[in-house]
C-alpha cells in the first residue's frame, strides 16, 4: 500500500502542492451525514425534508516524527482555516475522479467516463480488482461501492449483478477509488480544533476534522466537460446513431444534451460583512 | 392560479428534498418604479443566482383571522443567509421578493411561488444574518408609484366649488372651477358630492366630463340615498371614487388597475385609485372561487365611495370589506381577496381535505371557547340600505339563536353594510348566513402540526374536515368525537418551509353536523 497524501493549491496562481504524508493514515472513520428533518404522524406514517447530505471525513495520523512533514501539514492546517480546500488520497497511487459520460440504470455492468480530473495528481489507470465509489448528487445523494472486473479505455465493467441502485435521473454521477476523497474542507465549528498535536515536539499526531462538502461536486461537474449527454443504448444509440465516441469527445451539440447543469455564472469572492 | 399539479404531487412524496429561490420581482404591470436592485438567491448552485440561502435563521409565518371582527394578521418571512457575498447592493428596504420552492432536477422556472413580501430589513443577529421580510399585503400599506405624494390611495381626490348655480334636475351641467381629481372609471360615471348652502350633501353623477371643469351627460342626483336639492355657485364639490361590483370583484379592480386598462378585465379604475399590481401577483381563481361562493341573491352591488386619500391604503381596504365578512390575504404565494365561511351549511373551498390521524402530529393547541370570541351574541344583525337624512338603514337581516349556550351572552352584534345601497335584504341576508353563525356561538380553537407540507394548501378561509379521535368536540354526547368529518374553518398557520411540519389553526362549530 503506498503512502496517504494530501494536495492542495495554497493560492491564486500557485502551483499544485502535494504533500507525502510518508505512511498510510492511522484511522479515517468517514461517514455520510443528512441535513433533514422528519414527522411522525400519530398513526406513524413519516415525512423526510432532507436539505443537504455530505461526508464527514475526519482523518488521523499518530505517532509521526517527520519534521518536513509536520511543517507541511502547519501550513496545510493554515491554508484550511483560512477556508481552503485539499484533496486526500489514502494511497497516492490512486488519484482519480471522473464524471460518468452516461446515466446508467440500476444492473449496468458497463460505465463510461469521461476523464480523470486529477491527472495532474499522479498516474493512475483503472485496474480489475479496484474498488471504485460511484455517487450521485444531493439531497439524495446516491452512492455505492462497486469492485472492477475490467478495463477498456474509458469504459469499465463491474461484477453482475451490477450497480444495486438506478443513477438514470441524476443530473451527474461521479466515480472515484475508494479512499480518494477530490474535496475536502475542515467541519463546521473545527477550525479551532487543535489540529496537530506532538509529545515535546518529538512525535507528532495529526486529527482533521474534515468534510465533503455538500455542493463541492456539484460546483464541479458545472465547471468540468458535460457529464453525458443523455442515454445511450450500449454504446450506439439507436434513435441518433450517436456512439460513445461522439460523446466522449465532445461532438455532441449541445442541444443535444441531456441533464447536464451549465456553468454558473462565477460566483464573486466574499466580501465580509 | 393554485400550485401547479407537478408541485402538489410533489409535497405527496415521503422524501422530499426542497430547493429554494428568492427573487425579486416586478410589482406593477405599468412599470411604476419598483425600488432595489436585481436580488437572486438561491440555496443550491444555480445560473444567475448567487447561492446565499440556509435553513438556519429562515422561518415563514402566516397572517391569522381574529373571529367576530374578521381582522387579520400579517405574515412575515425570514432568511437566513450564507454571509459569503454581501446582498446589500442587490437590495433595499421596500424591494418586493418571492420565495419560490422546487425540487432536486427542477428548473428555476418551474419553482413555485410561496411566499411574496417586501424586504424590511437586512440584519444581523445570533451570529447570522438574516434579510427579513414581511407579507406583501401589509405592503400594501402604500401604493408602489414614483412620488411619495403618490403613495397614498385615490391621492389625487380633491375638491372645489361650483362656478354656477346647479338645480337638479333641471340643470343640465355641472360647473366647477376645477375639474382636475375628478375621474371615472373606465365605462363608468363621475360621481360627485354636491354641499348646497343650507343643505345636507348629496351624491350626483355624470356620464360626461366634456371639459375640465364641466360635468354634463346623463345627470343622476341623489344618489346613494341622499337627497338632491339645489346648489349656489360657490358651494363646495367633492371628487368621488366610485365603483359598484361584488365586493371580491372591487377588490380585484382596486388591486390590479393601473390607469391604462391594459393589465385584464378588472384594470378598470384610475391610476390612482388603485395598486397596480401585476396579474401575476393575484390569484384570479382563488378569487373566483370565493366570489362564488359568498354572492348575495340577486347579485346587487356593493358601492365604493371614496372622499379622500387613503394613507394606509390595506388598511382602509380591509376595512371596507370587513362588515361582509372579507379580506384580502396571501394563499400559496399570491394576494387573494376571500370571505369568511360558514361550517353550519354545506360548503366547501376549493381543495378541501380531510385530515387524519395519518396525517396529525399533534394537537399542539386546543381551547374549548376561542378567546378571540368572548362573547355570544343572542343575534347577529346585518344591516345595508343606510339613508343619512333619516340615520336609518333600510334592510336588515338577522340569525338568532334563542338559547344561551355560554356566558357572557349580550343580546345582538350589529354589522353595517355602508356601501350597499340597493337590493333589499339580499345582502344582510348572505352576510348573516355566513358570518352569523362564528357571533352567535363562541368557536373551538384547534391548533394542529401536521406531518410533512402536504396539507399545507390551505390558508386562511378555507374549510377542511377533521377526522381525529384524538378530541371530543367541546358539545358531545356520547361516542361523539371528530371522527365523522366534522367541518373547520382554517384561520391561519401553513407550511413550514424550512422544517418537515405543517401548522394549521382552523374553528370549529359547535353546531356544524356532519355532511
Amino acid at each position: 500500500m503506498g503512502n496517504a497524501a494530501i494536495w492542495y493549491y495554497p493560492g491564486p496562481g500557485a502551483g499544485l502542492k502535494k504533500i507525502d504524508l510518508g505512511r498510510p493514515l492511522s484511522d479515517l472513520q468517514d461517514q455520510p451525514v443528512r441535513d433533514e428533518a422528519v414527522s411522525q404522524s400519530i398513526s406513524g406514517s413519516r415525512t423526510k425534508i432532507v436539505w443537504a447530505s455530505w461526508h464527514l471525513v475526519p482523518v488521523s495520523m499518530a505517532l509521526f516524527a517527520d519534521q518536513s512533514v509536520v511543517r507541511e501539514l502547519d501550513a496545510l492546517i493554515n491554508h484550511l482555516q483560512r477556508g481552503g480546500s485539499c484533496t486526500l488520497a489514502e494511497d497516492d497511487g490512486y488519484p482519480f475522479a471522473a464524471f460518468l459520460a452516461t446515466a446508467p440504470e440500476r444492473g449496468a455492468t458497463t460505465l463510461y467516463y469521461t476523464e480523470n480530473l486529477y491527472s495532474e495528481y499522479g498516474t493512475y489507470t483503472p485496474t480489475a480488482g479496484d474498488v471504485l465509489v460511484v455517487q450521485g448528487p444531493g439531497p439524495e445523494y446516491l452512492r455505492e461501492e462497486v469492485v472492477l472486473s475490467g478495463v477498456s479505455g474509458r469504459a469499465i465493467s463491474i461484477a453482475s449483478p451490477g450497480l444495486r441502485f438506478d443513477y438514470s435521473a441524476e443530473s451527474w454521477i461521479h466515480v472515484r477509488p475508494k479512499g480518494f476523497w477530490p474535496i475536502l474542507r475542515l467541519q463546521e465549528g473545527a477550525t479551532n480544533r487543535a489540529h496537530l498535536r506532538h509529545e515535546r515536539r518529538i512525535t507528532y499526531t495529526l486529527d482533521l476534522a474534515l468534510e465533503e462538502p455538500p455542493n463541492a461536486l456539484d460546483l464541479a461537474a458545472a465547471h468540468a466537460r458535460e457529464p453525458y449527454q443523455g442515454e445511450l443504448v450500449d454504446t450506439t444509440d439507436s434513435a441518433t446513431g450517436t456512439t460513445i465516441d461522439d460523446v466522449l469527445s465532445g461532438t455532441l451539440a449541445e442541444e443535444e444534451a441531456g441533464n447536464g447543469m451549465a456553468a454558473p455564472q462565477p460566483i464573486g469572492r466574499p466580501v465580509g460583512f | 392560479m393554485p400550485w401547479s399539479g407537478r408541485f402538489v404531487d410533489a409535497l405527496l412524496e415521503p422524501v422530499i428534498a426542497p430547493r429554494y429561490l428568492l427573487e425579486s420581482i416586478t410589482v406593477s404591470a405599468a412599470g411604476w418604479r419598483a425600488v432595489g436592485g436585481d436580488l437572486r438567491l438561491s440555496s443550491f448552485p444555480v445560473e444567475g443566482y448567487i447561492e446565499e440561502i440556509g435553513r438556519r435563521g429562515s422561518s415563514v409565518t402566516y397572517g391569522e383571522l381574529r373571529p367576530i371582527t374578521w381582522e387579520r394578521s400579517h405574515g412575515a418571512m425570514s432568511i437566513g443567509l450564507r454571509g459569503e457575498r454581501d446582498i446589500r447592493p442587490f437590495t433595499t428596504r421596500g424591494q418586493v421578493v418571492q420565495l419560490r420552492v422546487g425540487f432536486t432536477g427542477w428548473a428555476p422556472d418551474q419553482f413555485e411561488p410561496v411566499f411574496t413580501g417586501q424586504v424590511r430589513n437586512i440584519a444581523y443577529r445570533g451570529g447570522r444574518w438574516v434579510l427579513e421580510v414581511v407579507d406583501l399585503v401589509a405592503a400594501l400599506a402604500s401604493r408602489f408609484d414614483v412620488t411619495s405624494q403618490q403613495q397614498p390611495l385615490f391621492h389625487a381626490l380633491s375638491s372645489t366649488t361650483l362656478t354656477a348655480n346647479y338645480t337638479p334636475g333641471v340643470t343640465g351641467t355641472i360647473s366647477v372651477g376645477s375639474g382636475a381629481g375628478f375621474n371615472a372609471e373606465t365605462g363608468g360615471v363621475y360621481v360627485l358630492r354636491i354641499t348646497p348652502t343650507g343643505g345636507d350633501p348629496y351624491y350626483t353623477s355624470a356620464t360626461t366630463k366634456p371639459t375640465s371643469n364641466t360635468f354634463s351627460g346623463t345627470l343622476t342626483d341623489g344618489r346613494f340615498n341622499t337627497t338632491a336639492s339645489a346648489a349656489l355657485a360657490g358651494d363646495t364639490v367633492e371628487a368621488i371614487a366610485y365603483t359598484a361590483a361584488h365586493p371580491i370583484r372591487i377588490a380585484q379592480r382596486l388591486l390590479l388597475s393601473t390607469g391604462e386598462g391594459t393589465g385584464g378585465q378588472y384594470d378598470t379604475l384610475p391610476a390612482g385609485w388603485a395598486w397596480g399590481l401585476d396579474a401575476g401577483l393575484v390569484d384570479a381563481d382563488d378569487c373566483d372561487a370565493f366570489y362564488r361562493l359568498s354572492r348575495a341573491s340577486g347579485d346587487p352591488n356593493w358601492s365604493m365611495l371614496v372622499d379622500a386619500q387613503q394613507e394606509d391604503a390595506i388598511g382602509w381596504l380591509q376595512g371596507f370589506l370587513q362588515p361582509g365578512g372579507y379580506f384580502v390575504s396571501q394563499h400559496q404565494g399570491l394576494v387573494t381577496c376571500r370571505a369568511v365561511l360558514s361550517t353550519t351549511v354545506d360548503t366547501s373551498t376549493p381543495g378541501s381535505v380531510t385530515i387524519h390521524d395519518d396525517d396529525i402530529v399533534e394537537i399542539s393547541g386546543y381551547q374549548a371557547y376561542d378567546p378571540g370570541a368572548p362573547i355570544e351574541y343572542g343575534r347577529s344583525r346585518v344591516r345595508a340600505e343606510y339613508t343619512a337624512a333619516t340615520d336609518s338603514w333600510g334592510s336588515t337581516d338577522a340569525l338568532v339563536e334563542t338559547d344561551i349556550a355560554s356566558r357572557p351572552s349580550r343580546d345582538r352584534y350589529t354589522r353595517d353594510l355602508p356601501a350597499v345601497f340597493n337590493g333589499g335584504s339580499a345582502w344582510p341576508t348572505a352576510v348573516s348566513t355566513r358570518i352569523g353563525p362564528w357571533d352567535t356561538r363562541v368557536p373551538e380553537r384547534l391548533e394542529l402540526t401536521l406531518r410533512g407540507w402536504h396539507r399545507g394548501l390551505f390558508s386562511a378561509g378555507d374549510l377542511v374536515r377533521l377526522n381525529t379521535s384524538l378530541i371530543r368536540p367541546r358539545a358531545y354526547s356520547s361516542g361523539d368525537t371528530y371522527a365523522g368529518y366534522r367541518r373547520a374553518l382554517v384561520v391561519g398557520g401553513g407550511i413550514d418551509w424550512f422544517g418537515a411540519t405543517t401548522r394549521l389553526v382552523v374553528l370549529t362549530h359547535p353546531d356544524e353536523v356532519e355532511f
